[in-house]
């Protein structure tokens, strides 16, 4: 057998165990649904504290709009309030201790997978129906947003900045509240449908997980025979019941008044907020079966009694301190990748480093398809914050490999675009040279004739 | 090899034997056989990620055996259908599915006496309870696809599947089981309110009656499956409460039962295994207290003993209607349940508190050993 022939045999073994492995590593698509911003691979994001006092604390100043409050996109907007026929917007408000309860009903309160340790960086918490992180964000998650294809810079905030998670699953919660009276059904039709009661949020978040009617699979009709086991105590949060039995707004409203607690500390304060009483003819002949018809505009109900004021959270802390100053800095602008011929993967690893303060998200991105970028956005932690983890604190890497079978030629060169939508500093372009140790035929040639 | 270590190679084999011999018939017989006698309770108690299914004699619920563990996406616990002599059947999402409700559930059945369990679906809806039908030679559960919901049949012994009804709905459909005359009864939702209609062979549903212009729940099929027990909301002292209703299959009216607390909210109708009487959970109604009443119609109703506050539920009869296994809430009625927990209360007047760390999901009765 010539040299070159077993050069091309051993070329073509290398890229087949190439291929195997960079499919043996990407992400189980079997749990992820085909179509989420970052798939087939999962951004990585930053886990704060056991107690989430972070997340707690960013979810206080997401409820009245200090989080991000000049931002045109993740801002909380003004919540209309007022009769069916007369609504006027307001100042932006939503009970905190909702926000943390559908936080903790939607994520335990956590930003990324569940076997990422505290206070460390590893894989987003990605749902196979595309719910992102701590709030689950689902919409505007189920496709790439970017150019070229690929996931924007705003969806790389949301699946790995806790803080932009919050305050995206807030907004989300506030248009369903703003869906009223035109989508959904006004509650506190004898309150003036005012947002600090936290009761009249009760078809806002009953839309959060979806405005399901009874019977449907996921349902979340308080009437609904499939909760079988009727009457049914109120839902805890202590990890003691199924959730089987209860429609989404009541486990909300459950956790509530029975929060977790770590370290012997509750999580928040409990808050016993009162459901619609299904036995109050009002209350039931609103929410009849009968008025289950878009726009369900005969489903108003008055304000569910004994009613809860809730007041802005105090000693709400600033936004710089809850989102620190960024700076974005990486390692390398030009990298080589040698991919021999034995079928090891050759790779490189370009360091992204936060060198200021609070979580700093960056996204990379490349038009070069024989680049394989894992993770695709990240997060690089500043020196405020505790980072344990031993691979990605507290700077993030982004590993490069090669995908040989989609190599133009031996040696080839393609670029990458590095960048943090929260940090400052500019965009870096790396250049990377690939220098594969077998020849590549033109595509469409046959390699025997040569 | 001398002829002592060949003795005691051969005792040592032996014993293995034995052991394993002994062990293969413990495991068939009866689980709990050592015990009383009595009826025997089948539970399951809910955990984070897995739930444990228990044997327990009715009067001793804490001589508890364990007989599976149902692993499951993190906070979904079991859904338990019907049981049929010593089988139940249950519904679960599985470990590494997404833990969401809508999310393609698995149907078992697990035998108790032999732990043998067989997967006979991943389709079903979690939340639709599977019924045992044909005597146990077949089981009824619900799939859906969007707002396309079928009533699936699944044959035990073949695993056959055949979807025997269908419709796209906005609602929802719910299989109650198989009349006297083996057609399909299922309950359908609309905005008219709650519809059951019998289905024979391939021939469209017809309209058994009309429940309510709401939503009633909680069916029973009377044991000889001829009269069906339901709850339908109604007013009464300018509340809305559900309360207990019986229909009979054969001819199309109500069934009058005897009025127990006029005005207060029912719970639970389940049927004495003779088909005699029909317990129900009442609300207390002033009083601190409230007792599962008895109802037979033409009759007084008599009551089981009472929980000290609050009122029962009641789930299950064992064989010859001496143990009710019930929920137990310590509250005033379905707006305000209380705390709950699980009983068995003996018609000979006292109550066996089921209890675990997490909730105590009340399944069914054992045949008698």
């Amino acid at each position: 057998m010539h040299n070159r022939t077993r050069t091309r045999i051993a070329a073509l073994l290398a890229m087949s165990l190439l291929a195997v492995a960079l499919a043996a590593f990407a992400p189980d698509r079997a749990r992820v649904a085909e179509a989420c911003a970052f798939d087939p691979w999962h951004p990585h994001a930053y886990e704060a504290d056991t107690q989430r006092t972070k997340y707690a604390a960013a979810i206080d100043a997401a409820s009245v709009n200090r989080l991000l409050p000049g931002d045109p996109f993740f801002a909380l907007p003004n919540i209309e309030r007022g009769a069916r026929a007369s609504r006027s917007a307001g100042t932006p408000f939503i009970p905190a201790t909702l926000l943390k309860s559908i936080a903790w009903i939607e994520s335990s309160m956590t930003q990324a997978a569940r076997a990422v340790a505290f206070d460390s960086v590893g894989p987003a918490q990605i749902s196979f129906d595309c719910g992102h992180g701590i709030m689950q964000v689902t919409t505007g998650m189920t496709t790439p947003l970017g150019a070229d294809g690929v996931a924007s810079p705003r969806q790389a905030s949301i699946a790995t900045h806790f803080a932009y998670n919050i305050a995206r699953g807030a907004q989300i919660l506030a248009e369903k509240w703003n869906a009223a009276p035109d989508q959904i059904p006004v509650a506190g039709t004898d309150t003036g449908s005012d947002p600090a009661i936290v009761e009249n949020w009760y078809f806002a978040v009953w839309a959060y997980n979806g405005f399901t009617g009874p019977g449907a699979n996921i349902s979340n009709h308080p009437a609904d025979p499939q909760f079988g086991a009727w009457p049914r105590a109120g839902f805890s949060c202590d990890g003691t019941q199924a959730r089987n039995r209860y429609p989404y707004q009541e486990l909300v409203w459950g956790c509530m008044a029975r929060p977790e607690q770590r370290n012997g500390t509750l999580l928040w304060q409990p808050l016993a907020a009162t459901l619609p009483d299904l036995t109050n003819p009002v209350m039931a002949r609103a929410l009849s079966v009968t008025n289950w018809s878009y726009p369900y505009s005969t489903m108003d109900i008055p304000t569910p009694q004994p009613a809860h004021v809730m007041q802005p959270p105090a000693n709400i802390q600033s936004a710089a301190q809850l989102l620190g100053v960024p700076i974005f800095q990486t390692s390398a602008q030009r990298l080589t990748i040698n991919v021999n011929a034995t079928g090891a993967a050759s790779k490189a690893t370009v360091r992204v480093r936060n060198a200021g303060t609070g979580v700093m998200t960056w996204i990379a991105t490349t038009t070069d398809r024989f680049l394989v970028l894992s993770p695709p956005a990240g997060v690089a932690i500043g020196s405020d914050l505790r980072c344990t983890g031993a691979e990605e604190c507290p700077d993030g890497s982004l590993v490069i490999t090669v995908n040989p079978t989609l190599l133009p030629a031996s040696r080839a060169s393609g670029t990458i675009v590095l960048s943090s939508p929260n940090g400052s500093g500019q965009q870096v372009t790396i250049v990377v040279d690939v220098s594969a140790e077998f020849a590549i035929g033109a595509p469409g040639t046959s390699r025997a004739s040569q | 090899m001398p002829s002592g270590r060949w003795t005691v190679a051969i005792i040592a084999t032996s014993a293995i034997l034995l052991v394993g011999v002994v062990a293969g018939l413990l495991r068939l017989l009866p689980i709990g056989a050592k015990d009383t006698g009595e009826p025997r309770l089948v539970f399951a108690a809910f955990g984070e990620t897995s739930d444990l299914i228990y044997v327990a004699p009715a009067t001793q619920p804490d001589e508890r055996t364990v007989v599976d563990t149902v692993q499951h996406a993190e906070g979904w616990g079991l859904n338990p259908g019907t049981m049929s002599g010593s089988r139940l059947t249950y519904i679960v999402i599985p470990t590494g599915t997404p833990a969401q409700r809508g999310a393609p559930a698995e149907l078992w059945l697990l035998d108790i006496n032999t732990r043998e369990k067989t997967r006979l679906a991943r389709d079903a809806d979690l939340l639709v309870k599977p019924q045992f039908v044909a005597g146990g030679k077949a089981i009824l559960y619900r799939r859906s696809d969007g707002e396309r919901q079928e009533i699936v049949r699944v044959e035990i012994d073949t695993q056959a599947r055949t979807s025997i009804y269908e419709e796209r709905t906005a609602f929802g459909i719910f299989p109650i089981g198989l009349d006297a005359s083996d057609s399909l009864l299922f309950a359908r939702l609309s905005n008219t309110g709650t519809d059951v209609f019998l289905k024979r062979d391939t021939t469209n549903p017809v309209l058994a009656f009309h429940a309510s212009d709401e939503i009633a729940r909680d069916w029973q099929l009377s044991p000889d499956r001829r009269a069906l027990a339901f709850l339908a909301p109604v007013s009464k002292a300018e509340r809305v409460v559900y309360r207990a209703q019986v229909m009979s299959l054969e001819t199309g009216r109500v069934t009058t039962l005897p009025e127990v607390t006029a005005n207060g909210e029912q719970y639970g109708p389940t049927w004495t295994p003779d088909g005699a009487d029909l317990a129900v959970g009442q609300e207390p109604a002033g009083q601190l207290a409230a007792p599962v009443a008895l109802l037979r119609p033409g009759t007084t109703p008599t009551a089981l003993p009472a929980p000290e506050r609050g009122f029962d539920v009641p789930v299950a009869w064992s064989a010859g209607a001496t143990y009710l296994a019930a929920r137990t809430f310590d509250g005033q009625n379905s707006t305000n349940a209380g705390r709950e927990s699980a009983v068995v209360i003996a018609t000979n007047g006292k109550r066996y508190p089921v209890s675990a760390p997490g909730e105590v999901i009340l399944v069914g009765w054992l045949p008698n050993a």
